[in-house]
């Protein structure tokens, strides 16, 4: 019975995900051909997804910021090459990474810049939705920790894979699509990905406790 | 709920109403053009066929006084010409498709199908000039000595290439934020092949030397350019 009510409701979702992707697809494709009133709806059907993908790249708000709004302008100056029935999202994903790579080529040659900061401190201010009690909430947030700061400890890549594959539930079709590599590669940095935050996880004592709690 | 099902904690962020502003304004100040990808590229298609029956024309009348003379070949070499040129047009045709195909994702060909297009290509046009050249060695029209290092062909063939990528960059615009390194050798490719065909109706020459540098270089520093200009224009 709990089977079949999950298999309703996933069933739904994915429905319901999908009328969303094609109603973002028609709206594009109207931007596209010069209907400017449609970017209001554009942008609240985007702004979610491609905001938290933008705070994994760069670990910080305000670049955050920089980065989700360049990523707009570049998708409204880039938006008669945008294919028709193709998925806005993973578009949007990919003109951001893009900008993020054109930008850490640009910071590289600048030993002035001093880099992403390699902790977390400044996302210490986000919380979980899901908590329910004082003591679940900080014992996730603990667990979170590690597992953002290994994120920015891993490279580019294999943190671009498993954001897209892992937060945000794309398949590795698209995921290899969004990041211009081989499926087969996607799924190893993924794997690798995986990997990383299991040992860090385990190093930091919580392997056992996760474990236990399912 | 277990702990490890917990959502990450940017999933519970989103953008300031004062960032959504900003970005508003900066949007409603900024043009974009309308013109579709689709558009470009057959325009750019159009203007690289044009180009290359315009130079090699030309090139030939002024150089040889008649046109294609390395259509010309000996009646027994005819059907080996025939197939040469069938084999030649495949091989332009691939490389361009490639080059430009944009894909159900939007995202143009993927990375190994532009990897593999650019490697065989490459290969096989160099094998089929190369190999068993359709002229003989030492080829004269119209009283001219043809260059033994290919000074006129490499000069055709970068007025060409250097055009058709400059046809191709343009159609593809801001259109690929993906593989765009890749994507430039393809590009880069697609030009030397089309290089490739205007020097094999300009020249009548079969010398291994000249063919190497007046016919096969200009591949090889085509998809050099490809890679290292391409890429920046290609990215959104």
């Amino acid at each position: 019975m709990e089977a079949t009510v999950t298999w309703g409701v996933s069933l739904a979702t994915s429905r319901d995900m999908k009328g969303r992707t094609d109603s973002l697809a028609r709206l594009m494709t109207r931007y596209a051909a010069g209907e400017d009133d449609v970017f209001e709806a554009i942008y609240q059907g985007l702004e979610a997804p491609l905001y938290r993908f933008c705070l994994r790249l760069t670990a910080r708000r305000h670049e955050a910021d920089d980065l989700f709004q360049e990523t707009f302008l570049k998708m409204h100056r880039a938006r008669a090459t945008y294919a028709p029935g193709a998925s806005v999202l993973h578009w949007a994903f990919a003109i951001a990474r893009s900008l993020y790579l054109s930008r850490v080529r640009y910071w590289r040659r600048r030993p002035e810049w001093l880099g992403p900061a390699n902790d977390v401190s400044e996302l210490e201010d986000v919380h979980v939705d899901a908590a329910s009690t004082p003591e679940a909430e900080l014992i996730a947030d603990r667990l979170l920790d590690v597992v953002v700061a290994e994120l920015r400890r891993m490279s580019e890549k294999n943190r671009s894979a498993y954001v897209l594959m892992r937060e945000e539930g794309l398949s590795a079709a698209d995921a290899a699509a969004v990041l211009g590599t081989t499926v087969d590669g996607v799924k190893q940095r993924a794997h690798r990905a995986d990997q990383q935050i299991k040992s860090a996880l385990s190093e930091a004592g919580w392997i056992g406790e996760v474990h236990g709690a399912r | 709920m277990g702990h490890a099902d917990r959502e990450l904690p940017a999933r519970s962020v989103g953008p300031s109403e004062a960032l959504h502003a900003r970005i508003r304004g900066r949007i409603a100040e900024t043009r974009a053009p309308t013109t579709r990808t689709s558009r470009r590229v057959i325009a750019a298609v159009v203007a690289v066929v044009a180009l290359t029956a315009l130079v090699t024309s030309g090139a030939s009348e002024l150089v040889y006084g008649r046109l294609a003379p390395g259509l010309v070949v000996a009646p027994a070499e005819e059907l080996r010409l025939v197939g040469t040129s069938l084999l030649l047009g495949v091989l332009t045709l691939g490389a361009t498709l490639a080059a430009l195909w944009r894909g159900h994702r939007g995202f143009g060909a993927g990375v190994t199908t532009l990897a593999l297009t650019g490697l065989i290509v490459a290969a096989v046009y160099s094998a089929l000039t190369l190999l068993r050249p359709l002229h003989l060695k030492d080829a004269q029209v119209a009283n001219l000595t043809i260059s033994p290092w290919g000074a006129r062909c490499a000069l055709i063939a970068s007025i060409v290439g250097v055009g058709v990528i400059a046809c191709f960059a343009a159609a593809l615009r801001r259109a690929a934020p993906v593989a765009t390194g890749v994507r430039g050798v393809a590009v880069g490719v697609a030009a030397g092949m089309w290089a490739g065909v205007a020097v094999f109706v300009f020249c009548p020459s079969g010398a291994s030397q000249h063919l190497l540098v007046g016919h096969v270089l200009p591949l090889v520093a085509l998809s050099g350019i490809g890679v290292v200009l391409v890429p920046r224009w290609l990215r959104p």
